[in-house]
């Protein structure tokens, strides 16, 4: 079963992410603030990772720029934010991250997405 | 004459000197004049008005007076046309036996008049010196005067100028303000539009999560409900949308990145969006799946063009309605036509539609709210593709938006 880390500090869209993945049969892990995610990924392997960009303790984008100065392989990443300013959107590019997802989302394109970065479609 | 050169002198004086108002010149020159007597001769001068001669101000017995209705001889000096007037009169305070006046005067414009008074004849060579004197003295008066007018001029100039610097630095503050507030504005529509996306993430996963029926079948008034939830939450979704999409424009924070992109390929996936609303007021949206051509325009923007004029057309076009998508080339402009049969735009709105906040109140968008900001920023996108934007419309007939871009056939 692959494992995918869900990085979301809004309950009930980490409820969503989560009921949705599991029922796509995937193990999804939650990280409720940024400083959680960037200890999972540290300690533990994921196939996918879903990363909101405004999180308390540690935003996504710091998240990111921890990671790279640490040299950590990452796998493959789908950023899933409400900020829909084209800024952002660059700034995801600039690490490498086509997949910017802005919320709402729409749950096929979703799963769609999931399943493309996973080598699945 | 010794007299006539202290005069002069003493009226060079009293001009170096004062840089009060007028009237405390006058009097000043009067005080000098008091000064001119001597043995054998005086001095004296005389104001009055311009126009009808009537005195204003002089001097006699070393002081001042205003009143003159019974001087005979002020009237005659007044009243005669002559420059230069002789009298004689018996000696008294002002005058000795043998007086002169003459009129202080710029041309024909005759101000006041000066009298020299003598014990003995006054000859040609002092009436030629006196008018000399006279005529020097109305000059020096008149330009005094015109000076102190030049300065209050250039008074009242150097006022409007330091008034009108600090009226530029007022409106330069407050265009600094200005500035900073619609920085702010946008700032906080851009938050705005990030705050209401996160709950509204949730209200429309789970709904579409309920209508995939995943975790199980819905009864009949619960898919009607959900399907509810998913339409109020898009209407919703586009207002957000709008709200942000016109604070990007004001702010010129729209990007434009356009690229190679099948127009028809564009209207189908829109279409496509738009079904469950047009698939339940049974309106058909016909256009050329045929059309193949290549076109150079940024595909957001380009679909949100479409999107905003289709779903417009769809609200105000009745049930049962057509709506046409025609696509034209001409000579590389590419032309794309919305064209519906629903009630049509009166003519006098055809030009204010395109503003911002502008509703027309018609039975379709009574029960619609809406932020009225969708065909300003459909014009705007269609500005930045080098395009513009045209109405067609009869009431009750249709309406046909017209847009025309410029070179963007590929």
């Amino acid at each position: 079963m692959k494992k995918i880390l869900i990085v979301e500090d809004n309950e009930l869209n980490m409820k969503l992410f989560y009921d949705i993945l599991q029922f796509q049969n995937y193990q999804p892990i939650k990280a409720m603030d940024g400083l959680e995610g960037y200890e999972k990924i540290k300690s533990e392997n994921f196939d996918l990772i879903i990363l909101d960009i405004q999180l308390p303790k540690m935003t996504g984008f710091q998240l990111l720029e921890k990671l790279k100065e640490e040299n950590i392989k990452l796998p493959p990443i789908i950023i899933a934010s409400a900020c829909a300013m084209d800024e952002d959107k660059r700034k995801a590019q600039s690490y490498g991250i086509n997949d910017y997802i802005t919320k709402p989302i729409d749950i096929n394109s979703f799963v769609k997405t999931i399943k493309q970065k996973l080598g699945e479609s | 004459m010794n007299i006539i050169n202290k005069s002069l002198n003493l009226i060079d004086d009293i001009i170096n000197n004062t840089n009060a108002q007028s009237v405390n010149f006058y009097q000043n020159v009067l005080k000098m004049m008091s000064s001119l007597y001597e043995n054998n001769f005086s001095i004296s001068i005389f104001f009055c008005e311009d126009s009808n001669y009537t005195l204003k101000l002089g001097i006699k017995n070393n002081k001042f007076i205003t009143n003159f209705q019974h001087e005979e001889i002020f009237k005659k000096i007044i009243e005669t046309k002559e420059k230069a007037y002789i009298f004689k009169s018996n000696e008294n305070e002002l005058f000795y036996k043998n007086s002169l006046s003459v009129k202080l005067s710029i041309r024909d414009s005759v101000f006041g008049f000066m009298i020299l008074s003598s014990k003995e004849e006054i000859d040609s060579n002092i009436q030629t010196s006196f008018e000399a004197l006279v005529n020097i003295i109305s000059y020096k008066i008149k330009d005094y005067e015109l000076n102190e007018v030049f300065k209050i001029q250039l008074k009242a100039m150097q006022d409007a100028f330091v008034e009108k610097e600090a009226a530029l630095d007022i409106v330069k503050k407050q265009h600094k303000k200005l500035q900073e507030l619609d920085k702010t504005k946008n700032l906080f529509l851009a938050n705005i539009s990030h705050e209401l996306r996160t709950p509204l993430n949730a209200i429309i996963g789970f709904s579409q999560a309920l209508d995939s029926k995943i975790f199980g079948e819905l009864n009949e008034k619960q898919a009607e409900y959900i399907k509810d939830i998913q339409i109020s939450s898009l209407h919703l979704l586009g207002m957000i949308n709008e709200i942000l999409d016109i604070s990007k424009l004001e702010a010129n924070a729209m990007k434009f990145n356009p690229a190679e992109l099948n127009s028809t390929q564009v209207i189908k996936e829109v279409v496509n969006i738009l079904e469950p609303l047009y698939k339940n007021k049974e309106i058909d949206i016909i256009f050329n799946s045929n059309f193949d051509y290549k076109i150079n325009a940024d595909y957001q923007k380009f679909q949100q063009i479409l999107y905003n004029l289709l779903s417009n057309a769809i609200k105000f076009t009745g049930k049962n309605g057509t709506i046409e998508v025609i696509q034209e080339v001409k000579n590389k402009d590419y032309i794309l036509k919305i064209k519906d049969n629903g009630v049509g735009i009166d003519k006098k709105y055809h030009n204010k539609i395109f503003k911002k906040f502008v509703h027309i109140d018609n039975i379709y968008s009574k029960s619609q709210s809406s932020t009225g900001l969708g065909l300003p920023i459909t014009k705007e996108l269609v500005k930045l593709h080098n395009g513009k934007i045209t109405l067609e419309s009869e009431i009750n007939k249709g309406s046909t938006f017209i847009m025309e871009f410029k070179k963007i056939i590929l």
